[in-house]
């Protein structure tokens, strides 16, 4: 088929993949991204390395899963946060998926440590309005997080117009797969995930190559080793 | 910037996405954090040197239709000059492929090029002209590496004497300042471990492979010597001195430098495998005519041999760009001086053979191959006073199909005939990047499907 050969074009190995894809590279049966298996290295030790600052996060308005409106900013200061921003109905296996999968096992290992685990907070943002109501994140939430026992927020917004600017602001680029079956249901995105500081600061981003709750719970006490006196800093 | 609201631009990058970002001198030698054309790309952009008495003389850059099916197959449909001369050497994608970032070695400006809103017509985006300052005085940008959301930028050499110390820069995709990663020297090494008998701090390329949380870069010259006349710097024997003999491997995520290896007489271009187990990358020294090999022993250790000739090393053929094959399998090797590209049979990294030679012209630099190896180009200079003069000064870009036995000349441009200036280094556009149709029809299948 014509559109196959054109889709067939393009093969990115990373940040999203599929069976064809690691077919044509050469590559043998399903690509499943790192963070689904054990790391392939050591994370480096907290502590021992330094996250620049890459850019101050942005803010924006969106809807908890209450239905209260609240200020994205509010949520990016005072803690090390974790954003990521995801579809619901996302199917893809290295896609928002795994950022979940992701997010819920750093929240997991964290939770062993309650005192980490309370300067912690994860932002999960939907960017299907259309789909993602309130109430659909609440029961997302549920299914996710129930009992995780950690500051998570999954938000959603009123509208495409209202997530377009935050969305622009981060580059998480995503588009509306108007080929899928309804045109209306599915998304093509980068698939990144934010590092942002107690000073709203983005320090790191992850693509699929590193987005591994090894590395991410290391990043994270890193920059919670930043703000602890040293005599505390010595025991994460 | 991107405009979510465009639904044309939601369009142009629905298969970027879809197919993700996952790659420098050509399609096999991208990072592997950004997409890749697999099938027919439609766009060759040439970074091209301005030359003084040609044209307008300035630096631009060049956008040629390389899609067999346009009706303007074989042109160039678009050119970009970006005001005076700045020795335009090297050029990268963003992780997400929708801009271009390219370098003066000598003004230290970095050029963006907007290349996704009109694959066919690059707009510049953004100049950034305070890279030494922001950098603490890292000169002559050269490797545009991209990282996740960000580039890593390789210097050449420093403000300080203008020789062969320097560093890596890092710069956000908003095209801001991050981060400067010193090399490691004697006086300083940095935490790293060296090797052998140099810790000599130069730089040049960057690669990377995620998997092993590794990064490798190798080393050049300096400002004084990559500006000054071939002819009287290779009569200078100070200057000669003057060359980096190390790579060194570094700690992706960290950044930090773990070990520092002897690779006498200025190792470039660095080139990683793509399969899974593969662990190594391949460079060659231009000065001593060398393939290096960095490979992960059994015992997880980073190693690093010379694994063969290019050429006959006594006679200088200064091998300059490579490029690997998606398949691991062959190596491209171009040797500037006798104007040769060379197929090495790499199957074995150990033990590379040369299976194939062709001659391209007076003079020879840089390659650009496509995903699946059928099309392979090249361009003709090295920098502007290491150009051959006169009649032996040949500046073109050459496509070429390649069967697996020999490369066939399709068509070529000459950068002189067109005033164009000293052609460069290649970067591939294609519509389907971006989800755009391509403004004609294609006929046949077989443009796509070959």
């Amino acid at each position: 088929m014509r559109l196959s050969s054109s889709i067939l074009w393009l093969l990115g190995l990373l940040i999203f993949s599929s069976p064809s894809a690691a077919e044509q590279s050469g590559r043998q049966g399903v690509y499943l991204a790192p963070g689904w298996g054990k790391l392939s290295f050591k994370a480096p030790d907290p502590g021992s390395y330094y996250l620049p600052v890459m850019q101050r996060s942005t803010g924006g308005k969106l809807i908890a899963t209450d239905g209260q409106q609240v200020d994205l900013a509010d949520l990016l200061q005072d803690k090390v946060t974790l954003l990521s921003f995801i579809y619901r109905t996302c199917d893809d296996v290295n896609g928002c998926p795994l950022s979940t999968m992701v997010l819920r096992t750093v929240a997991s290992r964290m939770g062993k440590e309650p005192d980490l685990a309370e300067e912690l907070r994860l932002v999960t943002v939907s960017f299907d309005p259309l789909n993602d109501t309130p109430a659909a994140m609440a029961d997302y939430e549920k299914a996710i997080a129930d009992g995780i026992g950690l500051d998570w927020h999954f938000l959603t917004s009123e509208s495409d117009e209202k997530i377009e600017p935050i969305l622009e602001a981060y580059e998480q680029f995503v588009v509306r797969d108007v080929s899928s079956v309804d045109g209306k249901g599915k998304f093509s995105h980068i698939l990144r995930v934010y590092l942002i500081d107690q000073r709203s600061q983005i320090r790191n981003i992850y693509n699929l190559s590193f987005l591994h709750p090894d590395i991410l719970v290391n990043d994270v006490k890193t920059l919670m080793m930043e703000h602890l006196p040293e005599s505390l800093a010595k025991r994460i | 910037m991107f405009k979510v609201k465009s639904f044309l631009i939601k369009l142009a990058i629905l298969p970027l996405l879809a197919f993700g970002i996952g790659a420098s001198a050509d399609e096999t030698c991208m990072s592997p954090y950004m997409a890749k054309i697999v099938g027919q790309e439609d766009f060759v952009y040439v970074w091209t040197l301005g030359k003084e008495g040609l044209g307008d003389e300035q630096d631009k850059l060049v956008t040629i239709d390389v899609n067999p099916a346009s009706p303007d197959y074989g042109q160039v449909v678009h050119t970009l000059s970006v005001g005076g001369r700045n020795e335009a050497h090297h050029s990268g994608f963003s992780d997400d492929r929708r801009f271009l970032w390219a370098g003066g070695l000598d003004t230290n400006k970095i050029f963006i090029f907007d290349v996704h809103s009109d694959p066919a017509r690059p707009k510049l985006h953004k100049t950034v002209d305070d890279f030494v300052a922001k950098s603490g005085g890292v000169v002559g940008p050269h490797t545009f590496y991209a990282l996740a959301g960000r580039m890593m930028i390789t210097g050449l050499s420093n403000n300080k004497d203008h020789g062969g110390r320097t560093a890596m820069v890092e710069y956000s995709n908003q095209g801001n300042y991050i981060a400067t990663h010193w090399h490691p020297t004697d006086q300083d090494l940095r935490g790293a471990e060296k090797t052998g008998k140099y810790a000599d701090g130069y730089g040049y390329d960057v690669r990377v492979l995620p998997r092993r949380n590794a990064m490798f870069t190798s080393s050049f010259t300096g400002w004084t010597n990559f500006m000054m006349d071939f002819g009287t710097m290779l009569s200078d024997g100070e200057a000669m001195k003057r060359f980096g003999n190390t790579a060194v491997m570094w700690d992706l995520h960290t950044r930090k430098p773990k070990k520092v290896f002897d690779m006498p007489g200025a190792p470039l271009e660095i080139r990683c495998a793509w399969k899974p187990n593969n662990n190594y990358c391949f460079t060659s020294t231009a000065l001593t005519s060398q393939i290096w090999l960095m490979y992960e022993d059994a015992g997880g250790e980073w190693q690093a041999q010379a694994v063969g000739d290019i050429g006959d090393p006594s006679k200088i053929p200064l091998p300059v760009d490579i490029s690997i094959t998606s398949d691991d399998n062959g190596l491209w090797v171009q040797t500037f001086m006798d104007g040769k590209t060379r197929y090495f049979d790499i199957s074995d990294p150990f033990a590379p053979k040369q299976v194939y030679e062709k001659v391209i012209g007076s003079q020879v630099n840089m390659i650009s191959q496509s995903w699946d190896g059928k099309r392979a180009y090249f361009t003709s200079s090295l920098l502007d006073n290491w150009d051959k003069k006169g009649d032996q000064d040949e500046q073109f870009f050459k496509a070429y199909t390649w069967d697996g036995e020999e490369l066939n000349l399709e068509f070529a441009v000459d950068f002189k005939a067109e005033k164009l200036g000293s052609a460069h280094q290649m970067r591939f556009g294609a519509y389907g990047l971006y989800g755009l149709k391509r403004p004609y029809e294609v006929k046949s299948l077989v443009a796509d499907a070959r």
